[in-house]
């Protein structure tokens, strides 16, 4: 752009101004000095992150901060400049040359920013197109899900779920906690049972949203170890400041480890005993009171479920299993405080999954459906 | 400069008994500009002082001065009212009051639709802040409003939705009025490539209006029929989708953003030629960038949905990246026009200048947003609040108020105190940036948007104590604006009809000017008709000088007339 203003400068009478000859490139310094937060923002904050991805995106970061850097330093410049050099002396009532501007060098101003725009839509098509690449084959598949306010995790390899817990007025929420092999390809589906959520862990240099009624699905190979927080992105209501979780990036070994205790957990949790076949589960705090519940075999039950959670839906629902193929029973959504008994039609022997299913894994268990007393 | 006195007279007295109905039942278009910023002023004060309560809470890591509730109340009205009551009525304020001056007109082409337009603002207004006074309280989804959270809200979300469907109304009529003055009442000799760029800027900001609103009020009213008719528009589990209201939001919340940010280019195109005493460099290019801007602003909307999966990311970073390129031949012809100019530092000029030392940092933070992978790292984070501030207070605001300080001597016939504005920009230049430049550090480091608090172990802390403190010398700064503005209008008039040596019609007449606008208008053969006639006046006053004969009506003004 210096060619253009040479060019209008061409044969125009100098303009008579108080500078030194030092101040043009004072300005510029003035104004490479004021670039520094820019350039501290790529360099220091960016976080490099937890895979080959996010390095992808972090190279980005600093190409854009290349090509936006001149940008700023130019048109800061230029400010500087004419604020220094163009200052209207007192008593000076003349006009300066009236230069309202040539096609060629306007033509120049569409076409210098729209070569800068070439090159960043450019790197940023080939970034989001590595980013967006989705592994065929991935050697864990998770099902991540946003309720308000927690997440939770399923693994459908594995058969185990793993679920962080709301904030409400008397107790703190728990980050959802999940382990992901390192250097192992992982599946991500992110799904929401009621309203958006943004999945987002800064180490990742990823975010995607939870979107009700379209399950979005990324894929990741994480290549360092650590643990790495994050957190809801997407405003979703009371508690969006506490819908945290942490991902933990563990060496096979420990991952392994890791799933057992989840699945001893899980079987602990999951065992108890029919003693008839009525049920009664309280919901308070967004949580039931119970993770394991029984009935007998091949009579219907009878389920009271007593909603303490003032203002909050929730209902019932029993499910083949926690990989939510196939549903078997569901009630309306009822708001709480209030109780209520249902009938659920007699079930064959064995063990199934339950859930409320608008607030999903976070409030679910296990029922067992056995003969009275063995 | 004191030339263009002789063809204003001052307006007649009017009986001060009538006052109150006269203001009530106006449709003189400069009352009703004050109205709009009076009442924008105010709405602005409201929102300001929410935006103080929200500071205050994250001041501190888990801090309890407002609870999580009270807090998501807090900024949706914020957002809410800075957005559609304070920002774009402001312009349309200026708008309104300047428009119909600067084209030579006698008032608006429909001046009782204009007072409606008005009266509607304010009832609009305090429907959607009557909320607050609902049992549930007020809205508390954003003023994004997604579903399907804003589904679950109460008689306060109801109220904001009603509110916002008067208030586009509002709008509408406003837009609608505006495109017919501007293409009916020129003046003899306002072509449209003389037309002032504020004038050109209100009509494509009207032009964005009359496109973009009716997709704002089919959002709301599927909203409505949703929470209250059972319909599914927005429902997955019975064949509605959330993309329905993201698309349908958007498709006006992109092209919104220009209207918020289309009159202060306006202004800005105003003033910096005035203080640097050089035509605005590139006019014509300056029109053209605006009308591709408004074109290219209704093919951008999915960059907001671009972690969704729901848009096409790449198609959408195209569009917005090419929309960038109208945008920086504007900041480069205001660059050009200051080059070898001759610059006072006037407060309007102060304001203009910082205007433009904002916008960019606003345009150049945007590209990051503008990039699908890039975006993923900081979309709904901090850096984002920091994104839109640069561009809505340190853009759109700088912008009104260098119209502030530029048009209240024409507007109330006092010359504001230029040390207070002075005082007024300076602290407002530095506490901004204090405020809200680290945002991108803390939206770097994980801080979403909207959290009502963050954890001590975030180590976000700091960076939100010194935010906080800016924002209440950003609060100063405004005081003493106000201070400003109400100790000058205790002073008898003292401003001439042209205090800055400006370049429009607006200035060739009385400050205030009479009821009917001009006694004469001068000659337009020009997009600066006003400097014209004065460099007329005064080759003809040098040249008469020897006969000892002619005054100013030699150089030619024409009678006012439609």
């Amino acid at each position: 752009m210096s060619h253009t203003m040479t060019q209008e400068d061409k044969g125009r009478e100098p303009v008579p101004d108080g500078s030194r000859p030092g101040d043009q490139r004072r300005a510029l310094r003035l104004a490479l000095l004021l670039a520094l937060p820019l350039v501290t923002t790529g360099c220091g904050l960016v976080q490099t992150g937890l895979d080959a991805k996010a390095q992808e995106v972090h190279r980005l970061w600093f190409i854009i901060l290349w090509l936006a850097l001149p940008v700023f330093v130019f048109v800061w410049g230029m400010l500087a400049i004419v604020i220094i050099r163009y200052r209207r002396r007192r008593g000076d009532d003349s006009e300066p040359v009236q230069n309202a501007g040539k096609n060629g060098a306007l033509v120049t101003f569409f076409a210098v920013p729209l070569g800068i725009i070439i090159l960043l839509l450019s790197f940023g098509e080939v970034t989001v197109n590595k980013v967006d690449h989705i592994d065929p084959r991935p050697a864990e598949r998770l099902v991540v899900t946003g309720s308000q306010w927690q997440w939770s995790a399923r693994y459908a390899r594995e058969g185990i779920s793993v679920s962080g817990k709301t904030a409400t007025e008397t107790t703190n929420s728990k980050p959802l906690v999940m382990a992901v092999p390192l250097g192992r390809s992982v599946e991500v589906t992110l799904e929401s049972t009621d309203v958006m959520h943004g999945f987002f862990i800064p180490g990742m240099l990823f975010m995607r949203n939870a979107v009700p009624g379209h399950p979005n699905v990324f894929t990741f190979t994480p290549t360092r170890a650590g643990a790495y927080h994050g957190q809801c992105t997407q405003f979703c209501g009371l508690w969006h400041s506490k819908m945290t979780l942490v991902l933990e990036v563990l060496p096979q070994a420990k991952f392994q480890a890791w799933v057992n205790l989840q699945k001893k957990a899980q079987s602990k949790a999951g065992s108890c005993t029919p003693t008839g076949s009525s049920i009664t589960l309280t919901a308070q705090h967004i949580q039931w009171d119970k993770t394991c519940i029984a009935a007998v075999a091949g009579q219907p039950i009878k389920i009271t479920i007593i909603n303490k959670d003032a203002g909050i839906a929730h209902n019932f629902a029993i499910w083949v299993n926690s990989s939510l193929k196939k549903r078997l029973f569901q009630t309306g959504n009822m708001s709480g405080p209030a109780t209520k008994t249902y009938t659920a039609p007699a079930l064959p022997a064995g063990k199934y999954y339950f859930q409320c299913d608008v607030h999903g894994p976070a409030m679910s268990g296990t029922l067992i459906i056995g003969n009275a007393g063995g | 400069m004191t030339t263009t006195d002789v063809l204003a007279k001052p307006a007649a007295p009017r009986p001060r008994s009538s006052r109150v109905l006269d203001w009530l039942t106006t449709t003189d278009h400069k009352k009703i500009g004050i109205m709009y910023l009076v009442n924008s002023f105010t709405f602005f004060a409201f929102a300001g002082a929410l935006a103080i309560l929200m500071r205050t809470q994250l001041m501190a890591p888990d801090n309890t001065v407002l609870s999580p509730k009270a807090f998501n109340e807090t900024f949706t009205m914020h957002g809410t009212i800075m957005i559609f009551l304070v920002i774009l009525p402001l312009l349309s304020g200026f708008g309104n009051y300047f428009v119909p001056l600067q084209i030579g007109a006698l008032d608006m082409a429909f001046p009782r639709v204009n007072a409606a337009s008005f009266w509607l603002l304010p009832v609009g207004g305090l429907t959607i802040v009557a909320g607050y006074l609902t049992k549930g309280g007020a809205a508390a989804a954003g003023w994004t409003n997604y579903v399907p959270l804003s589904l679950q809200g109460g008689t306060g979300e109801d109220l904001w939705i009603l509110g916002l469907l008067v208030v586009g109304t509002s709008s509408l009529l406003g837009a609608i009025n505006f495109i017919v003055t501007v293409l009916r009442l020129r003046a003899p000799g306002m072509t449209l490539t003389r037309m002032p760029i504020f004038t050109w800027a209100t009509t494509t900001t009207s032009i964005l209006i009359v496109l973009a609103v009716p997709s704002l009020t089919a959002a709301l009213l599927m909203l409505l029929a949703d929470h209250h008719l059972g319909t599914v528009f927005f429902d997955p589990a019975h064949g509605g989708s959330v993309a329905n209201y993201l698309n349908t939001f958007w498709f006006f919340g992109h092209p919104e953003v220009y209207m918020l940010i289309m009159g202060a280019w306006g202004a800005v195109s105003e003033i910096v030629p005035v203080f640097s005493r050089k035509p605005l460099y590139g006019y014509r290019f300056v029109i053209l960038a605006l009308m591709l801007i408004m074109a290219l602003s209704f093919t951008v909307w999915g960059h907001h949905m671009y972690t969704t999966g729901l848009v096409n990311d790449s198609f959408f970073s195209v569009t917005t990246e090419l929309i960038s390129v109208p945008t920086g031949v504007l900041v480069l012809c205001w660059l050009f026009t200051l080059w070898k100019g001759k610059l006072s530092f006037e407060p309007p000029m102060l304001f203009a200048l910082g205007f433009i030392a904002m916008f960019v940092i606003g345009g150049i933070d945007g590209v990051w947003m503008a990039s699908p992978a890039a975006d993923f790292t900081i979309h709904d984070t901090y850096f984002v609040v920091s994104h839109i501030h640069y561009v809505l207070l340190g853009g759109s605001l700088f912008g009104i108020f260098a119209a502030m300080y530029y048009w209240f001597p024409k507007i109330s016939g006092r010359m504001l105190s230029r040390r207070l504005g002075q005082w007024h920009f300076w602290l407002l230049l530095i506490s901004f940036n204090v405020t809200f430049f680290p945002m991108h550090f803390l939206g770097l480091w994980g801080m979403p948007r909207r959290v009502a608090t963050y954890p001590i172990t975030s180590g976000w802390g700091l960076t939100n104590f010194i935010e906080t403190i800016s924002a209440y010398v950003i609060a100063l700064s405004m005081l003493i604006a106000l201070a400003n503005l109400i100790m000058t209008l205790r002073k008898p008039r003292n401003a001439p009809a042209d205090p800055w040596g400006g370049n429009t019609l607006e200035w060739a007449t009385s400050s205030p000017p009479p009821p009917h606008n001009f006694d004469m208008l001068p000659e337009i053969r020009s997009e600066r008709p006003v400097r014209d006639l004065r460099l007329a006046i005064s080759a003809a006053a040098r040249s008469a000088r020897p006969q000892g004969a002619a005054g100013p009506d030699a150089a030619g003004p024409v009678e006012a007339g439609q």
